[in-house]
C-alpha cells in the first residue's frame, strides 16, 4: 500500500482541530452569524431602510404589544428590528473583514522586512509603528470624517489604515526568529529573491501567530466600527449598523429597552465567538506543529 | 569505509573555488554607548578547492569554519582578500550565477529544511528558482541518488528521521548540479550510527557526479575518510594544510597533534577533548604573537612575541605547510 502520506494526515490533522472545544463553538457562532448574514434577504421579506409609521416600537414576539411577522418588533420609524439586525451583521463582517485584509497587508510587510533587515531599516519602521500607536483612533477618525464625511468606504479606511499595529509588531518579532534558520540561509545560497525568500520561506512559518493576530484585530475592528458609528462617526442612517442601531435607540431605553439590548448582544456575541475562535486556532496551530 | 582506496583522481588544474588572504572582522556591539569591539573571523586564509577534489576544513568552535564557509558561499562578503571563482573575484558574479556553482549543506537538517514545505517542493525549489530541468523528473532522480524511497516526495521534513533530512538537504544542493558542495558539520547533528551513512553517500555522490567537496568538520578522523587535503583552522588562521593521509599519520603543528590525538577518544557528539587545558579561544582577543600559544604544550619564548606564518615543513612533502616557529626551525 502507497498511500501518499499527505492524504492520510490531513483528515486527522483536522479532527485533532476539532477536539479544541473553544474552536468549534466560537468558529460555529461565526458561522451562523456569518451565514445568517449572506442569507439575510432569503430570511426576512422585509427592508432594512423601510419605514412603517403604523407600527412604529412594536415589541419582540415575547412581549404584549407584539404584531405578528415582526418577530424582534420594530423601531421608532417602524422598521423591522430582526431584518436590520441581519443586514448589520452584513455591515460588521464585512468592515472587519476589509478592514482586516487591509491592516494585515501593512502590517505583515511591515514587519517582514524589519524583522529580515534588522539594523537601520528596523529601526526606521519601529519609529512608524511606535509612531501608529501613538496616535489616538477615535480622535483620528473624527478628523477624517469632518473632512471626507462618515461613509462606509471611510470607516473601513479609517480602521483598516490603523489597526496594522499589532501585525507588525508581531511579524517582526517572529520574522526575527525565523531568519535565523538555516532554510533561510539555504533559500539566500539558492539565489532565491527577496519576496520569494519573505513570501515563500518566512512567511508560512510564522503564518500560526498572524492568524490568531487576524482574528484578535477581526474582532476588534468590529467593535470600533460600532463604537464609530455610534458617536455618528461611522456608517451613516439609513444602513443598518449595529452601533448606530445602539445609538438611536438610547434615546428609547427607559420604555422600550430591548432597542439597545439586542444589538449591544449581537454584538458582545460576534466579538466573543470570534475571539473564543482566535484563542482555539492558537491551541490548535500550537499542537499541530511538531 | 574503503574511501581511501576510491578516491578519484585529482586534476592540478587550477582551483574551481578559491580563498586568497581572505580576512572577515566582525563588529560586536558591546553594549548601548561602548563602541562596537571587533571580531576577527578569518585573518588571512588561503585555501584552494580543485575541481572534483575533496578538501577538510578542521577546527574547534570560534575557529572561523562556518565565516569560511559562508564567504565561499558567497552569502557573506570578506573584509579582506578575495573569494575567486575561476579566477574572478565572487563579488563581480550575480548572486545567481554564484548560487549555480556552490551549493551548501548545513549541520542540522532540523533547521535547514522548511517545515512547511513537503519534500518534494523542497528538493525542486532550486529547479524552479533557477528554471532548469525537467523538475519532476529531476527530484525522482535526486531522491532516488540520495538514497531515498520515493513516496518521501510527498512527506513533511517533520515526518522524516534526522540521516533521512539530512539526505533531503543534500538532494536539494545537488539539484543544480553545483562544482561544489560546501558541508559544514554535515554529521555532526546526527546519530552516530547515522554519521558513517551520510559521510558514505557523499563519497558516493563525489565519485558519480564529480561534485568537490569542502567538508567542515571538528572531527580529523570524519575528514580523513572523505578527503585527500586537509586544512586545520586555528582562531582564523589555518596551522596545518597538506593532504590529509600525512596529515593525520604524522601531524607537525601542537594543534594538530591535540586533534589527531582526540580522535582516538571516545566523543562522537560534542567537541573532542583537547587536553590543552581551559583557555578557549576567542576571537574578540586573539593572544600577541602565535595565536595558539597560551594553550600550546611546547611554548617557547619567542612565540609569545612572533606571529609565524605558513611555511614549509622540514622534512615534509612539498605541498605540506604550518605555522608554527618550533616546526620551522625544526626542532619540534
Amino acid at each position: 500500500m502507497s498511500v501518499p502520506a499527505a492524504q492520510v494526515r490531513r483528515p486527522a490533522r483536522w479532527r485533532a482541530a476539532l477536539t479544541h472545544k473553544s474552536l468549534v463553538i466560537g468558529g460555529g457562532v461565526v458561522l451562523l452569524i456569518a451565514i445568517a448574514a449572506i442569507l439575510a434577504p432569503v430570511l426576512t421579506p422585509f427592508d432594512p431602510a423601510q419605514p412603517d409609521i403604523a407600527n412604529r416600537l412594536k415589541s419582540p414576539f415575547w412581549m404584549a404589544d407584539t404584531v405578528p411577522g415582526h418577530y424582534l418588533g420594530t423601531d421608532q420609524l417602524g422598521r423591522d428590528y430582526l431584518t436590520r439586525l441581519l443586514y448589520g451583521a452584513r455591515i460588521s463582517l464585512v468592515i472587519g473583514l476589509v478592514a482586516v485584509a487591509i491592516s494585515a497587508t501593512i502590517g505583515i510587510t511591515l514587519g517582514l522586512v524589519a524583522g529580515y533587515f534588522g539594523g537601520k531599516v528596523d529601526a526606521v519602521i519601529g519609529f512608524v509603528i511606535t509612531t501608529r500607536l501613538s496616535m489616538p483612533l477615535v480622535l483620528i477618525a473624527l478628523a477624517v470624517v469632518a473632512i471626507a464625511g462618515g461613509s462606509l468606504t471611510t470607516v473601513t479606511l479609517v480602521i483598516g489604515l490603523l489597526i496594522w499595529d499589532q501585525f507588525a509588531v508581531v511579524t517582526r518579532t517572529a520574522t526575527q526568529q525565523a531568519r535565523s534558520a538555516d532554510y533561510v540561509r539555504a533559500a539566500e545560497a539558492m539565489g532565491c529573491s527577496l519576496p520569494h525568500i519573505l513570501a515563500r520561506e518566512i512567511l508560512p512559518n510564522i503564518m500560526p501567530a498572524v492568524i490568531v493576530v487576524a482574528t484578535v484585530e477581526l474582532a476588534n475592528a468590529i467593535l470600533l466600527e460600532a463604537a464609530l458609528s455610534f458617536l455618528g462617526l461611522g456608517v451613516q442612517a439609513p444602513l443598518p449598523s449595529w452601533g448606530l442601531m445602539l445609538s438611536e435607540g438610547k434615546n428609547f431605553m427607559f420604555f422600550d429597552p430591548w432597542l439597545i439590548t439586542l444589538p449591544g448582544l449581537c454584538l458582545v456575541t460576534l466579538t466573543m465567538a470570534i475571539n473564543l475562535m482566535g484563542d482555539g486556532l492558537r491551541d490548535a496551530l500550537r499542537s499541530g506543529r511538531r | 569505509m574503503s574511501a581511501a582506496a576510491q578516491k578519484p583522481e585529482v586534476s592540478a588544474a587550477a582551483p574551481v573555488l578559491e580563498a586568497r588572504g581572505v580576512t572577515k572582522v566582525y563588529s560586536v556591539s558591546a553594549g548601548l554607548f561602548a563602541a562596537p569591539r571587533p571580531l576577527t573571523a578569518l585573518a588571512g586564509v588561503d585555501l584552494a578547492i580543485r575541481a572534483g577534489s575533496a578538501i577538510g576544513l578542521v577546527g574547534e568552535s570560534g575557529s572561523g569554519k562556518s565565516t569560511l564557509a559562508r564567504l565561499l558561499l558567497g552569502i557573506e562578503q570578506p573584509t579582506g582578500g578575495a573569494v575567486l571563482f575561476d579566477g574572478k573575484p565572487l563579488g563581480a558574479l550575480s548572486r545567481r550565477a554564484v548560487a549555480r556553482r556552490v551549493q551548501p549543506v548545513f549541520q542540522d537538517p532540523f533547521g535547514s529544511l522548511n517545515p512547511s514545505h513537503g519534500v518534494a517542493e523542497i528538493i525542486g525549489l532550486p529547479l524552479a528558482v533557477h528554471r532548469v530541468g525537467d523538475k519532476a523528473a529531476r527530484v525522482a532522480e535526486l531522491i532516488d541518488q540520495v538514497g531515498l524511497p520515493r513516496r518521501v516526495a510527498d512527506a513533511r521534513p517533520r515526518e522524516l528521521s534526522g540521516g533521512q533530512r539530512q539526505r533531503v538537504a543534500i538532494a536539494r544542493a545537488l539539484a543544480i548540479r553545483p562544482d561544489v558542495l560546501v558541508c559544514d558539520e554535515p554529521t555532526s547533528a546526527l546519530d552516530v550510527s547515522v554519521q558513517a551513512q551520510i559521510l558514505n553517500l557523499l563519497a558516493d555522490l563525489r565519485r558519480e557526479t564529480g561534485v568537490a567537496l569542502l567538508l567542515i568538520s571538528h572531527n580529523l578522523s570524519v575528514v580523513g575518510h572523505l578527503c585527500e587535503r586537509v586544512a586545520i583552522l586555528y582562531l582564523g588562521r589555518v596551522v596545518e594544510e597538506g593532504p590529509a593521509a600525512d596529515v593525520l599519520a604524522v601531524p607537525r603543528h601542537p594543534y594538530a597533534k591535540a586533534l589527531a590525538a582526540s580522535v582516538l577518544s571516545v566523543g562522537g557528539t560534542g567537541l573532542p577533548d583537547l587536553g590543552l587545558g581551559q583557555e578557549w579561544p576567542n576571537p574578540l582577543a586573539i593572544p600577541s604573537g602565535c595565536r595558539f600559544h597560551p594553550r600550546c604544550p611546547s611554548v617557547v619564548d619567542a612565540c609569545r612575541e612572533t606571529d609565524p606564518a605558513l611555511t614549509g615543513v622540514p622534512g615534509g612533502s612539498a605541498d605540506r605547510h604550518t605555522a608554527c616557529l618550533r616546526v620551522a626551525e625544526g626542532t619540534l
